[in-house]
């Protein structure tokens, strides 16, 4: 087995921000660098789990969708609520998984106005509960502490 | 830029100085600051003929910037504060066309002092209370300055009976409309929110700095030298400088001390009575709410430089990675308690 690209970035970063970075004699010129390490540190965090968050994201949003059908009065959004929930990605690439993701997002959006408009306090709390976890897929503010000097 | 496109730029910009003061001076040495994304910041050292050593800013737009805003907008809140209890520092020149030195610009004094990051929880330390009582005061000065100061005619406000409150709003939505790369339904219930609940129109409108926040000042000690970064400045309601300085994203280790200054109800207290203005805590909340929204379209339009390729400066990924997953967090906190 080859070494992964979570590795690799990892020492990247750990190679740009100890090795190259006291090379330069420029404190702008460290500063950027030192941006980039991070940068880079943390996308090396993010990318072993998108593709499983997207995934499990689209999931739970076109689950709660098919719940939620009998709320909708609007036709076109309920044919979209069905269409989006249901359709097959034809592969698992990060890609294809968050152009589905934003599909869903946009529907998202118009369904929970809708269920705001009706006061359903019961299924807005839902769909916060929703909201929380796909942020906390993507939640990189604790590495805020490890990137402070490197910005 | 590489290091001989800079001396290149210390050079034609010492010609420019040496040319403005007819006075003869020598080039020390130029240093690019890091950080700034709507402007390329530049330390410049000069000599002049007695080899006394003359410290300039030399802020010059950048062909793509992050806040696309216009040099005159700064150098007019600069012009309006000399000499006041607004510490600024002292104007030189400016230059609103790529004529002279190839971008707009502005040339002022170097002030002392450093400026933190805004991450940075123990930057103020020790000084926090002595700093955090001044960061405050001077804001409420900022609300008090008479904006019928010739300084602020080209200040973007609202018009006739526009509410300051919905100018900005439909401003920065349509920033957030026109740089998104993606649907952020968080976001776009925190708009649908604020749309919803306006809060009370001000009773007077101010000057509004726009960015007067930690990390955009500089300390010596425990004095505030210079208070930077006025090119989002305006005419307003003088709660949207209080709120976002107070937003949890300055001081997102310690929420209860913004600004990582001094506690929340003291810094209230001092910018009320200073300022002379009694705070709605409503109408703070829906700017402090509109605070996360403003942010985020400035993290977004950072995302969008970066992505187009337009600035791949990190300081945009960084902005639109940090900065724009603690905002949404912000939302997500504050609207999950008002449904329960």
């Amino acid at each position: 087995m080859k070494p992964d690209i979570n590795t690799a970035l990892v020492f990247s970063a750990q190679e740009i921000t100890s090795r190259f970075l006291p090379l330069l004699k420029e404190e702008y010129d460290q500063s950027r660098l030192g941006s980039w390490g991070g940068l880079m540190l943390i996308a090396s965090l993010q990318l072993d789990s998108a593709a499983d968050n997207l995934y499990k994201e689209n999931q739970q949003i076109s689950l709660w969708f098919q719940s939620k059908l009998d709320l909708v009065d609007d036709k076109i959004l309920k044919k979209r609520m069905i269409d989006v929930s249901s359709m097959e990605v034809e592969d698992i690439k990060i890609s294809t998984l968050d152009k589905h993701n934003q599909s869903l997002r946009a529907v998202f959006v118009e369904v929970q106005e809708i269920l705001e408009g009706l006061g359903n306090i019961t299924a807005l709390k839902e769909s916060w509960v929703i909201l929380r976890e796909m942020h906390g897929h993507r939640k990189i503010s604790p590495l805020l502490s490890v990137l402070q000097n490197k910005t | 830029m590489a290091l001989n496109e800079e001396v290149g730029l210390g050079l034609e910009f010492l010609n420019y100085y040496s040319d403005l003061t007819k006075k003869k001076f020598t080039l020390k040495e130029i240093n690019r600051v890091f950080g700034g994304a709507s402007k390329e910041t530049y330390k410049v050292k000069l000599f002049d003929a007695n080899k006394e050593e003359v410290n300039l800013i030399y802020r010059r737009s950048q062909k793509s910037s992050l806040i696309e805003t216009d040099q005159l907008t700064e150098y007019s809140a600069y012009l309006a504060f000399q000499d006041s209890s607004v510490p600024v520092p002292r104007t030189i020149a400016i230059e609103e066309t790529s004529d002279k030195l190839g971008a707009p610009f502005i040339i002022m004094e170097e002030l002392k002092g450093l400026a933190a990051s805004p991450f940075d929880s123990s930057a103020y330390s020790p000084f926090e209370e002595a700093i955090g009582k001044k960061f405050w005061k001077i804001l409420a000065e900022i609300t008090l300055k008479d904006i019928s100061d010739p300084a602020f005619t080209n200040l973007d406000g609202p018009k006739d009976n526009e509410k300051p409150w919905k100018r900005e709003l439909d401003h920065w939505v349509k920033v957030i409309n026109s740089d998104s790369i993606g649907v952020e339904p968080i976001l776009e219930a925190a708009i649908r929110h604020l749309y919803k609940k306006p809060p009370q129109d001000s009773s007077r409108k101010c000057l509004v700095h726009g960015d007067y926040r930690n990390g955009n000042f500089l300390t010596e000690g425990e004095d505030i030298t210079g208070i930077l970064d006025w090119e989002m400045a305006h005419i307003g309601d003088p709660l949207e400088d209080l709120a976002w300085a107070l937003s949890p994203i300055w001081s997102w280790e310690d929420h209860s001390k913004p600004a990582y200054l001094i506690d929340r109800e003291e810094a209230l207290r001092i910018w009320s009575r200073s300022s002379q203005i009694e705070i709605d805590k409503e109408d703070l909340s829906w700017w402090e709410l509109f605070s996360c929204v403003k942010g985020l379209a400035i993290w977004i339009s950072a995302g969008h430089e970066f992505t187009s390729g337009d600035n791949t400066d990190p300081i945009n990924l960084f902005s639109a990675w940090i900065p724009g997953d603690i905002h949404t967090e912000i939302i997500l906190n504050t609207l999950e308690k008002e449904l329960n």
